[in-house]
């Protein structure tokens, strides 16, 4: 379509829109209070085992490890355990740091989809968790996430009990302005595996993403 | 119960596929059809046990709905005003924003841009916009080859079917139905379960996935103040599809706007629980702009299609404007006693249930969707249910009277009738006389004998009333004389 014929359908649109409301009051705006917000938590613990218990109840694998070389100890046996050979990682410097001494091959998923869509497992750090839901949030400017997080069968991300907030309000307060005052191009909030009940409700994972959720969360609080 | 559907569009009507008008012969067809009534009634009740289950821990849902269409409310009270900051701040930060008046238009746009890209498989996510423009088979006629992604969509598109909820599109199939489908279709072996026939459709489309180089997705919510959108799933397809190929559209009607960022917030409280009753899908994504280094991952190209499509005329109508607050979440079609038993093809649109009863009337004009207002009992549980309380059963009943308005011949009939009707009803003398008279033939007419059941035949309102209803016998004294007999 021509830029001109483009134009003239968009002006046809608009004023359509601003015929049908030639004689419409403008509404009052929405009050500024959000209303079902959860009750604040006074401590990071009760954030950790709220976020815990929110992604455990719908299929995800919460361990809590004290430090960072718990993280390392639990990797390498998770590592060992499932015979993981090839793992993507992105360009996050904790997930190199927590990868450095792995007994298999990492690469950097982002750099090269073909091997990203054979291997048997993605890690990724995240930006922030949110205790309401039990979600992990990512923005694509600080970590490049996008496919590492999702075309393997197994995610683990790397959570440290400092990234966990409160609500969905403060998770997307944050997201809005992250980006130099800008949302970044994507922000990806994950609650789980991959799933479906498309076929007579029978839930099964892994439909797409991930059929496996794994989060290690540092949390010296909660020891 | 399945409606092949045709590959041509079949004539110029807003909806694609729609044959709202054959709603009487469809819903008795489904009626007889059990293992369909048998998976609408298992359907329903589970998505409106988990709904109930998932509200409980919402300190006040009420709230939440107030919110939601107050929000929704000032959106569609300034629509033009956010929709040219959409564009705007859309435009800024990269993402190139198109508009489509017509479904013709829309469809037309994105053919031409996939010539344009020159490329011939077009991965799409689920949105229920692409099914009311018929976008696959208007692909296939420019030679193109759309991939459906979620495995309900891929399932109807495999069976060539249209999809029978908003939610859940193949909640009409069996596991052994699906079954047999990717036997026939796919070469897959005999009666998988439910866990390998997933698998299947996760390693057939990772290969669509990986060859695409045009990604088509909805967009539940669009941000007019930073030009975003977000897209909400539990399969993790809708991410694949504006991940992998290069160039990513989107597509959305004209209502889909939030005014800011932060109204996000109350709408990814209120859309999960009432969809699917999670109170929160697997995976949301908030698009704002193309990658911005050649390195980055995401697509080069971003578009966002905007569709009106009858909209601005539902926009245009106080007593219906309220419709095009709708998020798409379904508890409608679930709480709906008239959709748990003919599920969604009997409605005859790709949006059933009440929402699709008022929708597609009002999308497609009244005359394409004439019996849909009269498909609901009015028991209102579509309203009690709705996350921003749209009143369906009121715009049902005011377009009950568009269409009786428009009826010629049975309206001299039913006015003469409404008219005693309302005189008798205003004489209390009047009514108790005849009441007094009319309760013996009623009490007889309601029986089960021979000559009841004759009688009701002969009398032309009431035997096309009690053909599918039983008439209910007055009891043999009226409230007021058994009041009136313990008083005194």
């Amino acid at each position: 379509m021509s830029h001109k014929a483009a134009n003239k359908v968009r002006a046809t649109v608009m004023d359509s829109i601003k015929h049908a409301l030639r004689n419409v009051p403008a509404a009052q705006s929405a009050p500024p209070q959000i209303p079902g917000r959860p009750n604040p938590m006074d401590s990071v613990k009760d954030l950790t085992h709220a976020f815990r218990t929110r992604l455990e109840s719908v299929g995800g694998q919460v361990h809590l490890v004290p430090d960072a070389c718990g993280t390392r100890d639990l990797l390498r046996t998770l590592v060992k355990s499932n015979d993981w050979q090839e793992i993507a990682v992105t360009d996050s410097p904790l997930v190199a740091q927590a990868t450095d001494e792995l007994d298999a091959t990492t690469f950097q998923g982002s750099k090269d989809i073909d091997r990203l869509a054979c291997c048997s497992l993605g890690i990724t750090g995240v930006q922030h968790a949110i205790a309401e839901t039990g979600t992990l949030v990512l923005f694509s400017h600080a970590e490049a996430h996008r496919l590492t997080s999702l075309l393997p069968p197994v995610h683990i991300a790397l959570v440290d009990q400092s990234q966990i907030v409160l609500g969905l309000g403060e998770a997307l307060s944050i997201a809005h302005k992250v980006d130099g005052g800008e949302p970044p191009p994507l922000v990806t909030f994950i609650t789980g595996p991959s799933r479906t009940a498309d076929i007579e409700l029978t839930m099964v994972t892994g439909v797409h993403g991930p059929r496996e959720l794994i989060v290690i969360l540092i949390a010296p609080d909660s020891f | 119960m399945s409606v092949p559907n045709n590959k041509a569009i079949q004539h110029n009507a807003p909806i694609a596929h729609l044959k709202a008008n054959d709603f009487k012969s469809a819903s008795q067809a489904a009626l007889q059809d059990a293992p369909l009534r048998r998976a609408l009634a298992k359907a329903t009740a589970t998505f409106k046990q988990r709904r109930l289950g998932a509200l409980e821990e919402v300190a006040d849902w009420e709230a939440l709905r107030t919110h939601g269409r107050a929000i929704k409310d000032e959106t569609l009270s300034r629509l033009d005003h956010h929709l040219v900051r959409f564009v705007d701040q859309a435009t800024a930060r990269g993402t190139q924003v198109h508009f489509a008046a017509t479904r013709e238009e829309a469809c037309t746009w994105i053919a031409d841009l996939a010539e344009r890209l020159d490329v011939k498989t077009v991965v799409k996510s689920k949105s229920m916009t692409t099914e009311e423009i018929g976008l696959n088979a208007a692909l296939e006629e420019r030679g193109l080859h759309p991939v459906e992604t979620d495995l309900g969509e891929w399932i109807i598109q495999l069976a060539n079917e249209t999809p029978s909820h908003i939610i859940v599109p193949a909640i009409h199939k069996s596991r052994e139905s699906v079954a047999k489908l990717f036997e026939e279709r796919l070469g897959a072996e005999p009666d998988l379960d439910a866990i390998r026939l997933t698998q299947l459709a996760r390693e057939i489309l990772r290969g669509s996935y990986l060859e695409a180089e045009l990604g088509v997705s909805g967009i539940n919510f669009a941000i007019a103040e930073t030009g975003s959108f977000l897209v909400l799933e539990n399969e993790g397809n809708a991410r694949l599809t504006t991940s992998l190929p290069r160039v990513h559209v989107a597509i959305m009607g004209i209502e889909k706007l939030l005014p800011r960022w932060e109204d996000l917030e109350t709408f990814l409280r209120l859309l999960p629980r009432s969809g699917t009753g999670q109170h929160l899908t697997s995976y949301q994504s908030i698009f704002t702009g193309p990658k911005r280094n050649p390195e980055d991952e995401g697509p080069e190209e971003v578009h966002v299609l905007i569709l009106d499509n009858g909209r601005s005329k539902i926009l245009d109508n106080d007593v219906t404007r309220e419709t095009l607050a709708c998020i798409r979440c379904g508890a409608c079609l679930n709480a709906c006693p008239v959709y748990a038993q003919v599920g969604g093809h009997a409605y005859g649109s790709v949006y059933p249930g009440p929402i699709g009863a008022i929708l597609t009337p009002q999308l497609a004009g009244s005359k394409e969707a004439v019996p849909l207002p009269g498909a609901s009992s009015l028991c209102g549980a579509c309203r009690d249910v709705c996350p921003v309380k749209i009143d369906i059963p009121r715009i049902l009943l005011h377009q009950r009277n568009e269409v009786t308005r428009k009826l010629p011949m049975h309206a001299p009939f039913e006015r003469l009738a409404m008219k005693v009707f309302a005189r008798m009803a205003r004489t209390p003398g009047l009514w108790h006389g005849s009441l007094t008279l009319a309760r013996p033939f009623l009490r007889f007419a309601a029986g089960s004998s021979l000559p009841s059941r004759a009688l009701r035949r002969m009398i032309p309102p009431l035997a096309a009333w009690s053909k599918k209803r039983s008439l209910p016998a007055p009891a043999r004294h009226s409230f007021r004389q058994r009041y009136r007999r313990k008083n005194s």
